[in-house]
C-alpha cells in the first residue's frame, strides 16, 4: 500500500513549505523513521521522517519548489513497486465521479451515455485509449490530470521536469503559459491587464488566507447605527485638555465593552455544535501598514477604565507599526474595532475575524442635519456599522446591542465612572 | 536547563556537540541545553539557497543544514545554539522563532539599544540595520543552529556577501549601535542567560499535551 509524504504544519501560520533537499533518491530503501527530505519554513528548516518503511518511488516536487502545505511530495510504496505500478491504482473517488466540463467529441458521440463512460478509469483519458495500455506514456499527479483537462490540455503534448518525464505541476502551467502567448488572450477570459505583477508578504498572505476563510464560513449580516457624538466630542476634547489623549477610537472600544457585557453572545465564538462564550472581553483594533494590517488586542477590556484602555492602545498601536508586536500582543482577541473615520470614510462594513461573531467598522464624527424637538439642527454624528455571525446571533439581538451602545457613546459619563 | 558558555570553537566542532546534545534531548536523557559561544571566521550557507551569494576566498565557508542563506561568523559575534525541545513546547516553527527574536530584542534593550522584527524578514533590526541574524534547523522536534547577535566583530565580512539573501542588507552591532567598542561578548552572554529561560517558559510554556492554539489569527 503506498504512502503519500505530505507537506507538514510545522507551524498554526504556515501555510506553505519549500522542499530543501531530497536525502533520498527514486528507488531507495526508507525504514521508517529514516530522514527522507528537508523542509524549509520561514528560517526553519526540519527533517522530514518516513512514517512507512519501503522503497521511495516517487519525489512529486523538486528541490526548491514551494508547496502548499499537505501537497503530496513524494509516495513511498513497498519493495518492488514503482511509480508507474502506482499509476495503476483506480483514482480515488472524487476523481472517478468527476465529470469534465467540455466532454471529449468522440467519447460523446460513440458512447451516447456519458455518465456511464465516467464511471470507467478510461474515462480520465478518453479521447486517448492508447494511455490506459501504456500508462507510463503520460505520467502525471490525478491533480495535474485534473488541472489538463479543466484547461482542456493533451498532456501527451507536455513535455515534463519530473523524475523519468513526469509531468509536474509547473510544466503543465509553463505549457498553458506558452500556449496563452501563442493564442494571445485566454479564450473567454477577462483580457489581462499589462504590468507588474507582485509576489505577496507574508502579511498580505496571511491576510488573504484568514479574510478569505472568514469570508468562505461566516454568514455575515450588517446594521449600521448612527450615534450623536456631541457629549462625546466635549469630554474627548476635556480629556485632551486635562493631559489624557483619548480617541473616539478608545471611545467605541470602552463603549462596545460595556455593551458586550450586556450582550454576551457578540462576545463569543461559534465551535460547531456549540457556542463559546468568552469570559474576558479582548477587543482588537484594527492598525493600518504600508503592506497590510495588523489587530492588536487589548485584553481585559471589561476591567479597564478608559485611560487605561488609551494608554493601551497607543503602546500596541506604535508596537504594530514598528514591526516589534508578539504574538501574544495580536492573539486572543474576542471582538474587533476598526475604524476609518480618520479618513473620512462615512460607514462601511467589515470582515469578521473568525473565530470571532462580530466586528464593529467605525466611521467618521461628521456635522450632519439632524431633528430634534422638531428643531432642524447640526449634529455631531458617527455611524456604525457591526458584522455579525448569523450562526451566532440574529438581527434583533444585534439591534438591541447597539442601541446599547449608543446609549452608552451618546452618554459618555457612563464611561467615566 | 543548561547553559553553556563556551569561549571560541570550530564550527564543525560545535556542530558535533550540538548533534550529540540533540540526540540525547531527543530521548530526554539531556535537559534542554543553551550553547553560547564564539566561532573562528567562517562563512556559513544555510539550506535557503545561495549560489548568487559572493563569498570571500580567504575565509572558509561550510554548507549547514539550518534554514536561512549564507552568512558570517566570527570573534565578537555572540552565537547561540538552543537545543530546545518543541515537540513538548506546542510544535510551532514560527512561534520559536519569534521567540529567538524576543530574546535578542530584550537583550539589545538590555544595552539601551532598540531593535525590533520586520514582518517577513526574520533576524532582529535597528535603525541601522540588521542585528541579528536567526537560523534553526530541527530534527524530531528538536531544536539546532539558532542565533548570531553582533556585538564587537568586525562587520566586513559581511559586505562581501548578501547576508540573509536579502540585496542590500546591512549588518550593524551592538557596539557600532552604541558607539562603544568595550561592550564586551561575556556580558552580552550574561544578559542573554538570564532572559533566555523565562520566555522561553512564557511564550513557548511545556505543554502536557495537545498544543495550545491561539484563538484568534496571528496576523491581520
Amino acid at each position: 500500500m503506498p504512502t503519500d509524504l505530505t507537506m507538514p504544519k510545522l507551524s498554526d501560520t504556515m501555510t506553505e513549505g519549500r522542499l530543501v533537499s531530497w536525502k533520498k533518491g527514486v528507488g531507495d530503501r526508507v525504514e521508517r523513521g529514516e530522514i527522507i527530505a528537508e523542509v524549509e519554513t520561514d528560517k526553519a528548516t526540519m527533517e522530514l521522517e518516513a512514517f512507512a518503511s519501503g522503497v521511495l518511488v516517487e519525489q512529486r516536487v523538486k528541490t526548491g519548489k514551494m508547496v502548499a502545505v499537505g501537497a503530496v511530495i513524494g509516495v513511498i510504496g513497498a519493495a518492488g513497486e514503482t511509480a508507474a505500478a502506482k499509476e495503476e491504482t483506480p483514482p480515488p473517488a472524487p476523481e472517478a465521479t468527476w465529470q469534465p466540463p467540455a466532454p471529449e467529441p468522440e467519447t460523446a458521440a460513440v458512447g451516447g451515455g456519458p455518465e456511464r463512460v465516467m464511471e470507467l478509469p478510461e474515462a480520465v483519458e478518453p479521447s486517448h485509449p492508447a494511455a490506459i495500455g501504456h500508462p507510463d506514456e503520460t505520467r502525471a499527479s490525478p491533480a495535474v490530470r485534473r488541472l489538463a483537462r479543466e484547461k482542456g490540455v493533451d498532456l501527451h503534448r507536455v513535455q515534463g521536469s519530473g523524475p523519468d518525464g513526469r509531468i509536474l505541476q509547473e510544466d503543465l502551467e509553463h505549457f498553458l503559459a506558452g500556449r496563452q502567448a501563442e493564442e494571445g488572450e485566454p479564450a473567454g477570459g477577462e483580457p489581462v491587464a499589462a504590468g507588474e505583477t507582485e509576489s505577496l508578504t507574508r502579511m498580505r498572505s496571511a491576510i488573504a488566507r484568514v479574510t478569505a476563510e472568514s469570508w468562505r464560513t461566516i454568514p455575515h449580516f450588517y446594521e449600521t447605527i448612527e450615534i450623536d457624538m456631541k457629549e462625546a466630542v466635549e469630554v474627548v476634547r476635556e480629556l485632551k485638555g486635562g493631559g489624557h489623549a483619548i480617541t473616539f477610537n478608545d471611545l467605541v472600544i470602552k463603549g462596545a465593552a460595556m455593551a458586550l457585557a450586556a450582550f454576551p453572545r457578540l462576545n463569543a465564538s461559534f465551535a460547531g455544535d456549540r457556542i463559546a462564550l468568552h469570559d474576558a472581553v479582548n477587543i482588537g483594533f484594527a492598525v493600518a501598514m504600508d503592506d497590510g494590517l495588523q489587530v492588536p488586542v487589548v485584553k481585559g477590556c471589561q476591567g479597564l477604565a478608559l485611560k487605561e484602555i488609551a494608554l493601551q492602545t497607543i503602546r500596541l498601536a506604535e508596537r504594530a507599526r514598528s514591526g516589534a508586536i508578539t504574538q501574544e500582543e495580536i492573539s486572543g482577541g474576542t471582538f474587533s474595532v476598526s475604524n476609518l473615520g480618520m479618513y473620512g470614510i462615512e460607514e462601511f462594513a467589515a470582515v469578521i475575524l473568525s473565530p470571532q461573531a462580530a466586528i464593529l467598522a467605525v466611521g467618521a464624527v461628521a456635522d450632519r442635519p439632524a431633528v430634534r424637538d422638531g428643531h432642524l439642527l447640526v449634529a455631531k454624528a458617527m455611524r456604525v456599522t457591526l458584522s455579525c455571525d448569523h450562526r451566532v446571533v440574529d438581527g434583533a439581538y444585534a439591534a438591541r446591542f447597539l442601541v446599547e451602545l449608543k446609549r452608552i457613546l451618546e452618554n459618555p459619563v457612563l464611561m467615566l465612572v | 536547563m543548561k547553559i553553556v558558555n563556551i569561549v571560541l570553537i570550530d564550527y564543525h566542532e560545535a556542530y558535533s556537540l550540538q548533534e550529540r546534545v540533540a540526540a540525547e534531548v531527543a530521548t530526554g536523557t539531556a535537559p534542554e541545553t543553551l550553547l553560547l559561544l564564539e566561532h573562528p571566521p567562517v562563512y556559513t550557507i544555510g539550506r535557503g539557497k545561495g549560489g548568487e551569494n559572493l563569498l570571500d576566498p580567504a575565509i572558509r565557508a561550510v554548507e549547514t543544514n539550518r534554514g536561512g542563506d549564507v552568512t558570517f561568523h566570527g570573534p565578537g559575534q555572540l552565537v547561540g545554539y538552543p537545543i530546545i525541545n518543541l515537540g513538548r513546547r506546542g510544535r510551532d516553527l514560527h512561534r520559536y522563532l519569534r521567540f529567538l527574536e524576543e530574546v535578542l530584542i530584550h537583550t539589545a534593550a538590555g544595552f539601551g539599544v532598540e531593535a525590533w522584527r520586520e514582518p517577513g524578514r526574520t533576524g532582529i533590526w535597528t535603525e541601522q540595520g540588521k542585528l541579528a541574524s536567526i537560523g534553526v534547523g530541527v530534527r524530531r522536534w528538536v531544536t539546532m543552529h539558532g542565533f548570531a547577535l553582533n556585538v564587537v566583530n568586525d562587520l566586513a565580512p559581511f559586505v562581501r556577501i548578501n547576508p540573509c539573501g536579502i540585496a542590500g542588507c546591512q549588518m550593524t552591532s551592538l557596539a557600532r549601535l552604541r558607539g562603544d567598542d568595550a561592550v564586551a561578548v561575556s556580558a552580552v552572554k550574561a544578559v542573554v542567560a538570564q532572559r533566555f529561560v523565562p520566555l522561553l517558559n512564557a511564550l513557548l510554556p511545556e505543554s502536557a499535551g495537545i498544543p495550545r492554539r491561539p484563538p484568534c489569527p496571528s496576523t491581520i
